[in-house]
């Protein structure tokens, strides 16, 4: 009787309980993992550009605003931050990496060789990615003399959860998001295997933003360069609807890669309002003036970003585009003392960006003079982007570059000083208490 | 087959035919039958001829042979024979003789003979032996007599019998710990389903209601409180020995599919000794039920059983709602601040009429006059009498229950037919249920014995599928008070209570989209979600005695129960039109829907389909009088499988069935594009889950003298684990017992009719199968909505270390009867030591995760149970008997994996999980409360032992052990007195209930949920206004901007932890039961009345608030009237 149960009873426990349930084992697996968007593509860190200066609020506003973290945030008030979802959205990026790096190694590269580079490309991107982002927010602006000293981030490099990981210094930091971006570039294909993914053009840019906010502007530049070779394509906003809500469409033509940021009420189409000298810095002919911003619903005085390449208000592009490697490459050969390099980068954008025949052609023999340009239209182009903390961190470190920000609140002045220290965010809560991280300094 | 030529005859007088009947045929048996009592249904009215026809039985029973004289008629009188069984012609041993008045006393022996000695000639000799109907009949000395004795499955029944599923145990010789409820105390209660009528009737059971969404769907009763911390925490439920699959579909709640009315009676095994036999299944104790059988040898039966049940309205003003003038004051006061100055104008963002006439009157369109004006009309309004008057009605239940049964030697039967409809409180809900089942054992050969069972239960559902309930329907918590559904002469109005600010809906796309406004009580019924259940339940067991005392059994048992399901909304449902709206586009010359114009219809089928086969040896050894060996082993098998689809259609035509189809894929513009834009999804997927079980089991009883008995049970349980080494798929789990019947020792007194000493400890288990200890994707049936790609995701980190939960259960019971069982009852003591329990562990979020399932605590929970009954007045005309049920349970963290963790995750107005070490599982933290600041009104607390408005430290950095531990948020006591009065034919009784020990969290006027989604609370009226308002209030004062952590630091502060103990008058019944009557062949005619959720006799808190029901209102008084009648 009991041998009605010996027929192949393993085999009849081995059966799986859920068709939808896996255990990652295949290409295929791997590329699902990475395919998911929610996961891989959004959720990036928000705090930098809640505290930059992009955008004010108006007092009421501020006051509406129902995460706490944010309204801090927002005048560099120096609370601990008690929602650690975005910090644990990027780690959940790099656990995914790891995993998929980690199924790869288990894998014959050569049974489908170009899938596998492909996913192994695109591994090393989004970690890397992460982990600038992570850079990006949560230390202090990159110094090469005193980046093995400074505080970078913890850097796991294994799906191991119940490995305790510590933070790294700021130059291992740099080193690993630099070295996995490499690895990517060797890898990745020319062209993109799905929307979400990355393709080698997204990884030269990628390294080009790292080697920028390193102030490693020769290396910057090369790279730059190598992102151009793969791709060049510009928008021409004359092409685009300014009348629309939102004139980018999700996915364009422009984006190397997407990726956005945890959402911010702050960054809302009814709360937040475009910096007024900001806005002054368009010109009549300039389509962006028109297609960045509209007249602001709750209060017709001021204007609100529009220009979003995500194709919605309150969780800002923080991905990589055409323009931006533009940008970079015009304020490296700036830099560099190659003034028609610069010239010619900063020239080809700008004519995608006026209206038809409008343009006029820079030709800035004065490198300072060019490079204030160059600075100036990366500032009226890449903003809503992720991209202003981390410049403000860099260009401070330049006494003729430094801003001092100011917020005011009914009434009340802050101020953010030039290289303060809370141009590094606090890490959230739970991350110091269960983790054991070192908190930032202040 | 052997069993065909089986074919016995039924006489029966059908319209002069005789009918022959042929029950052993496996292939219809049951249209057979049905036949057949179609035929006797009709005839019922000539119930002489039905009692002729069982006289003709009996003539089988008795027959003594022809007299034989014996030679040599001098010597001593004896009277001699042999006896028999009726039923097979065996030889009964064992069969106690005597003779009227007469000293003597035989026992028959092995081959049924006897002999006894007479001093007169002929009188009358008394046969009686266990199970059989005792028998009386003349005697002649020295003419040997062959008595045939006929077995009374009816008594056998009566003696008080356990059943664990697989075998049943007489209550006597059980060493495990058992609560067994007979069909009497099961029907005191009228319900539709059956698991309600275990509340409050048998120790250790508790019952929570304070989900109001889980009711009636999820079984909602734990057996001793709660050892497991994340996995399943409900019993098992057992029908007729086969586990009912109740964890697929928590939805449509499958308990509902069994019909009380065939249930003849249910056992609740609580230790491990009692459930271990049931495995990985059993740690939360295990349900038994016995579904009613026919019994052979039964005259037929005909019993109707129909009731009907009100239910008055839920009492709305039971809510704390927000005093209506309060709520527009506080609307005004925030208007004031200026919080909606950007949000009145967001298209997106809803706005309330106060909102819009001051919006209108800051803009110039309204004078002073005219809003003061319409808002001291709106004060006047309580939107709970539209709700009472247009949403809500008084529920009606109705249920209707025939039976039919009988049977001869060979074969019985039971058929039953079951109709409920529940016309529910909310007035778009109704619920219908039809159930048939047959049961019919057959026995060919002596030796075999086939029961087959089958069921049939189709059951309906409807719901809307828009949202109606007070505090749910429209912004939910949110509404506002003044909300109007219909004007005075009852038309309905529009509401502004959902999406979208109503100066945008009026005005976009110049007009031209569908009708953008709610007017809740014209859509009513414009949405529905039918939900329905067919479900046939095969079981089939054959019992074959391969040697004497050596049984052999199978049982195959097949269940399948589809589920389709309907959601569908029509165009005249406002959630429809607006979803039809932001996937639209629309220029100057035309509005182009890129979801097709018509209805949306969504439908889902699941299919279950459970088999179960089980192979088992029963074995029994009696060594003389005094030694006994049960024996029990077997081995079994089983799959639950699931299949699901759903598909989704659009411009659906409910007359003709068409729909259009849809271009998934395409990114379209939300809203023209004011929203961006969107791609269309098809929500349409397919799901499959397959659970296989196997199982062998040996469980052995051996009893000495009938006086002192030991136990042991071991079972290996294995399954379809995923994600764990093969090793770990299975788990064995064991228990041994003893019991001591100590009033059969000469040294007890005899005022002990009972006294049984029982200990028991067994080993039990249990998995959770949502973790793994390899990483497990799941891929995701529908493209991400983002990218449109497929995908896939990993939900929980994989836990290399991952084991099997243990769980060790002692249990020392006393049974005991006393004053010729006046007094009766048992009390027990249990210790569950519960180790390895999976619960979850914060983690690092740099892990990319904040938690994940450990094994990490243990829990000892232990208890007591008490059952007492008390006869105390037995005339022949009046009788009071009361019963005391009495439960103590505490369970205790003795581990846990994390030591350090914030408060503000174990904090709830609802009992939740608090696994630290030393406190109660269930514990209700709070923070500490300093009173409100004396200058303005702001809650205060305690940051390092200083009183601090330190909010985000407060709420968001406090340890839960620097919190107030209020103690047991579950109750730590209770049960319930029933006392049950009979005057002749007239019964009374009533329960009395309790819950004690506990406490709850009550709910008050949160500032920041009032600010951010307008959500009042009657204790607004309560709140701080001016200095010294602190010396009598902690509602902290209104403010603005409105902080969370502020408003979760009070809501969650030990301000409003409250004491939660109560008794109350939970039921009464009355019943007059008529006896029979014979004239009009009625064997039995009872009439009852039943009403529920009485009254509360006593309660700690003085709010008024019943804390079983959490924040929802009290389930409202039900009143039933019954009638039940036997035919015969």
């Amino acid at each position: 009787m009991i041998g009605f149960l010996g027929i192949s009873c393993k085999d009849y426990l081995d059966y799986k309980p859920n068709i939808k349930m896996a255990i990652p084992t295949t290409l295929e697996d791997a590329e699902l993992l990475l395919n998911n968007y929610s996961a891989m593509n959004t959720g990036y860190p928000n705090q930098g550009e809640i505290s930059s200066d992009d955008y004010f609020l108006s007092y009421d506003n501020w006051l509406a605003i129902s995460e706490i973290d944010h309204r801090n945030l927002y005048c560099w008030n120096e609370a601990p931050l008690t929602n650690a979802l975005s910090w644990q959205n990027t780690y959940k990026v790099v656990y995914i990496a790891n995993q998929v790096i980690e199924l790869l190694n288990k894998l014959d590269p050569t049974a489908n060789a170009a899938k596998w580079k492909q996913l192994n490309g695109a591994a090393h991107f989004f970690r890397a990615f992460a982990f600038q982002q992570l850079v990006a927010t949560y230390t202090v602006a990159f110094k090469r003399e005193s980046a093995s000293t400074e505080l970078g981030i913890p850097i796991r490099v294994t799906p191991n959860i119940d490995e305790s990981t510590p933070r790294s210094s700021l130059s291992a930091s740099y080193d690993q998001v630099i070295s996995d971006f490499k690895v990517s570039a060797n890898n990745l294909p020319n062209v993109a295997a799905g929307k979400s993914m990355p393709n080698k053009a997204a990884a030269y840019a990628a390294l080009a933003r790292v080697f920028l906010d390193m102030q490693e502007y020769v290396q910057a530049q090369k790279y730059a360069d190598s992102a151009l070779k793969e791709n060049d394509f510009l928008l021409d906003y004359n092409n685009i609807d300014s009348d629309s809500n939102l004139p980018f469409q999700r996915f364009g033509k422009e984006v190397l890669f997407p990726a956005t940021a945890s959402f911010s009420e702050a960054f809302g189409e009814y709360y937040c309002l475009t910096d007024t000298s900001l806005y002054a810095l368009y010109q009549q002919n300039d389509l962006r003036k028109a297609l960045f911003f509209k007249s602001s619903p709750s209060d017709p005085d001021y204007t609100v970003f529009k220009g979003s390449y995500d194709n919605s208000f309150g969780s800002p592009f923080v991905g990589l585009t055409t323009a931006e490697v533009y940008l970079i490459r015009a304020e490296c050969a700036a830099r560099n003392r190659q003034l028609d390099i610069a010239n010619t980068a900063i020239n080809t954008l700008l004519a995608k960006r006026w209206a038809k025949d409008t343009y006029t052609y820079i030709n800035e023999k004065n490198p300072d003079k060019l490079l204030a340009v160059i600075l100036q239209e990366r500032r009226k182009e890449l903003l809503f982007r992720g991209l202003r903390w981390p410049d403000l961190k860099r260009l401070n470190l330049d006494s003729k570059y430094q801003t001092t920000l100011t917020r005011r609140l009914n009434g009340i002045i802050y101020h953010l000083e030039p290289n303060s220290l809370s141009y590094g965010i606090l890490l959230p809560l739970s991350a110091i208490n269960v983790g054991g991280l070192i908190q930032n300094r202040r | 087959m052997a069993l065909a030529q089986h074919i016995f005859k039924m006489q029966k007088f059908c319209n002069g035919e005789r009918i022959a009947f042929l029950a052993g045929v496996v292939s219809e048996p049951a249209t057979a039958i049905l036949n057949v009592f179609i035929c006797l249904f009709k005839d019922l009215k000539s119930t002489s001829m039905l009692l002729t026809c069982i006289a003709l039985f009996h003539m089988f029973s008795l027959s003594a042979q022809t007299p034989r004289r014996d030679s040599g008629a001098n010597g001593p009188l004896t009277a001699s024979g042999i006896v028999v069984s009726a039923i097979d012609g065996k030889p009964l041993q064992g069969v106690s003789v005597s003779v009227e008045d007469q000293k003597g006393r035989a026992n028959t022996k092995s081959d049924g003979s006897f002999s006894i000695p007479v001093t007169a000639s002929t009188g009358k000799a008394k046969f009686s032996h266990v199970g059989f109907k005792p028998l009386t009949l003349p005697y002649s000395a020295g003419v040997s007599l062959r008595v045939k004795l006929i077995p009374l499955e009816n008594q056998l029944e009566e003696v008080e019998v356990v059943s664990t599923g697989y075998q049943k145990i007489p209550k006597e010789r059980a060493t495990g710990s058992f609560e067994f409820i007979d069909n009497k105390l099961l029907n005191r209660k009228v319900s539709t389903d059956i698991l309600s009528r275990l509340e409050d009737i048998v120790p250790s059971i508790s019952t929570s209601k304070y989900s109001a969404s889980n009711r009636g769907k999820l079984p909602n009763i734990n057996v001793r409180g709660v050892s497991s911390i994340n996995s399943n925490i409900w019993p098992l439920i057992v029908i007729d020995g086969v586990p009912y699959v109740n964890n697929f579909d928590n939805l449509t709640g499958y308990f509902n599919n069994i019909n009380p009315n065939d249930i003849e009676n249910i056992s609740v095994l609580k230790d491990a000794a009692a459930a271990s036999i049931w495995g990985a299944q059993s740690g939360n104790g295990v349900i038994v039920i016995t579904t009613k059988k026919g019994k052979f040898n039964q005259p037929l039966q005909l019993t109707f059983n129909s009731n009907l049940t009100i239910a008055q309205k839920p009492d709305l003003y039971y809510m704390p709602q927000m005093n209506t003038s309060d709520y527009i004051d506080a609307e005004v006061f925030l208007f004031s601040k200026g919080y909606y100055n950007s949000n009145m104008n967001r298209y997106s963002y809803n706005i309330t009429p106060v909102i819009q006439l001051l919006k209108k009157q800051r803009l110039g369109q309204l004078s002073q006059a005219d809003v003061d004006a319409e808002l001291n009309r709106l004060r006047k309004i309580d939107m709970r009498s539209d709700f009472l008057k247009y949403i809500y009605r008084p529920a009606v239940n109705q249920q209707y229950n025939m039976q039919l049964k009988g049977g001869n030697e060979k074969v019985n039967t039971l058929i039953s037919l079951g109709y409920d409809k529940n016309l529910k409180n909310l007035v778009t809900s109704s619920y219908e249920r039809l159930t048939v089942k047959n049961n019919t054992q057959i026995r060919p050969i002596s030796k075999l014995l086939i029961d087959l069972g089958i069921t049939y239960t189709e059951a309906k559902s409807r719901d809307a599928d828009a949202n109606w309930d007070y505090n749910v329907m429209g912004r939910g918590m949110g509404n506002f008070p003044y909300m109007e559904l219909a004007d005075k002469n009852g038309n309905s109005m529009v509401v502004d209570a959902i999406g979208y600010n109503p100066a945008f809906r009026d005005t976009v796309a110049g007009g031209r989209l569908l009708d953008w406004k709610f007017r809740p009580l014209d859509e009513l019924n414009e949405t529905s979600r039918i939900g329905r259940v067919r479900e046939i339940m095969f079981n089939a067991v054959l019992k074959y005695e391969l040697l004497p005392k050596l049984n052999i059994s199978a049982n195959y048992s097949y269940q399948r129960a589809s589920q389709p399901m309907e959601i569908w909304r029509g165009l005249g449902s406002v959630e429809h039109r607006a979803t039809l709206n932001y996937y639209a586009s629309w220029d100057a010359d035309k509005v182009t829907y890129n979801l097709p114009l018509g209805d949306y219809m969504n439908k889902q089928q699941m299919d279950n389909t459970t088999q179960l086969a089980r192979a088992q040896v029963d074995y029994e050894k009696l060594w003389g009088e005094d030694h006994r060996l049960n024996m029990l082993a077997g081995a079994e098998i089983r799959q639950v499988k699931s299949d699901g689809t759903s598909n989704v259609y659009y411009g659906y035509n409910k007359d003709n069935g068409n729909f259009t189809p849809v271009q998934w894929g395409k990114t379209v513009p939300l809203l023209n594009g004011i929203a961006g834009s969107g791609i269309l999804r098809d929500f349409s997927s397919i799901s499959g889950f397959t659970n296989r079980y196997t199982a062998i089991f040996l469980n052995s009883n051996y009893a000495f003298k009938d006086r002192y008995i030991v136990s042991g049970s071991i079972r290996k349980d294995a399954s379809n684990l995923f994600g764990v080494k093969t090793n770990d798929k299975g788990k064995p789990f064991w228990s041994i017992g003893g019991s001591w019947v100590i009033n059969k020792e000469e040294f007890i007194p005899s005022v002990f009719d009972l006294l049984k000493l029982r200990v028991t400890y067994g080993y039990n288990g249990n998995i959770n199968n949502s973790t793994s200890a390899y990483p497990i994707m799941y891929r995701e049936s529908m493209p991400h909505y983002i990218s449109n790609e497929p995908y896939g995701y990993i939900q929980s980190p994989p836990n290399p270390s991952l084991r099997w939960e243990r769980i060790g259960t002692y249990n020392f019971g006393l049974d005991y009867g006393l004053l010729k069982n006046r007094i009766t009852g048992s009390i027990e003591y249990y210790v569950k030591d519960a180790k390895d329990l999976i619960a979850l562990g914060q983690l690092d979020p740099s892990t990319g995760f904040s938690a994940m399932l450990l094994n990490s605590a243990n829990i000892r929970g232990k208890g007591v149970d008490l059952s007492l009954q008390s006869v105390n007045i037995q005339k022949r005309s009046f009788s009071w008997l009361t019963n005391l049920v009495f439960s103590y349970n505490r369970n205790i963290v003795k581990k846990s994996y994390n030591e350090n963790v914030l408060g503000d995750s174990y904090v709830s107005t609802n009992p939740i999980v608090t696994p630290f070490e030393g406190m109660d599982l269930y514990s209700l933290l709070s923070f500490k409360w300093a009173g409100l600041d004396p200058q303005t009104g702001a809650p205060q607390g305690y940051v390092d032992g200083e009183i601090s408005k330190d909010y985000i430290t407060l709420y968001g950095n406090t340890s839960v052990w620097e919190m107030d531990n209020n103690g047991s948020s579950v109750p730590v006591y209770f049960g319930s007195i029933r006392n049950t009065f009979r005057y002749r034919k007239l019964e009374l009784s009533f329960n009395i209930s309790y819950q004690l020990g506990h406490k709850f969290q009550r709910t008050s006027f949160e500032n920041y949920r009032f600010v951010s989604m307008g959500a009042g609370h009657a204790d607004f009226a309560k709140r701080w206004q001016k200095p010294g308002d602190e010396l009598h209030t902690n509602v902290p004062a209104l403010s603005y901007p409105a902080n969370m952590f502020a408003t979760n630091f009070y809501a969650f502060s030990s301000a409003l932890v409250t004491p939660a103990d109560q008794i109350k008058l939970r039921d009464l019944q009355l019943s007059y039961s008529f006896g029979s009557i014979k004239k009009i062949g009625i064997q039995n005619l009872n009439i009852y009345g039943y009403a529920q959720n009485i009254t509360t006799l006593w309660r700690a808190n003085k709010y008024g608030i019943d804390p079983e029901f959490g924040f929802n209102w009290p389930d409202p008084l039900t009143i039933s009237l019954g009638l039940n009648l036997t035919l015969q």
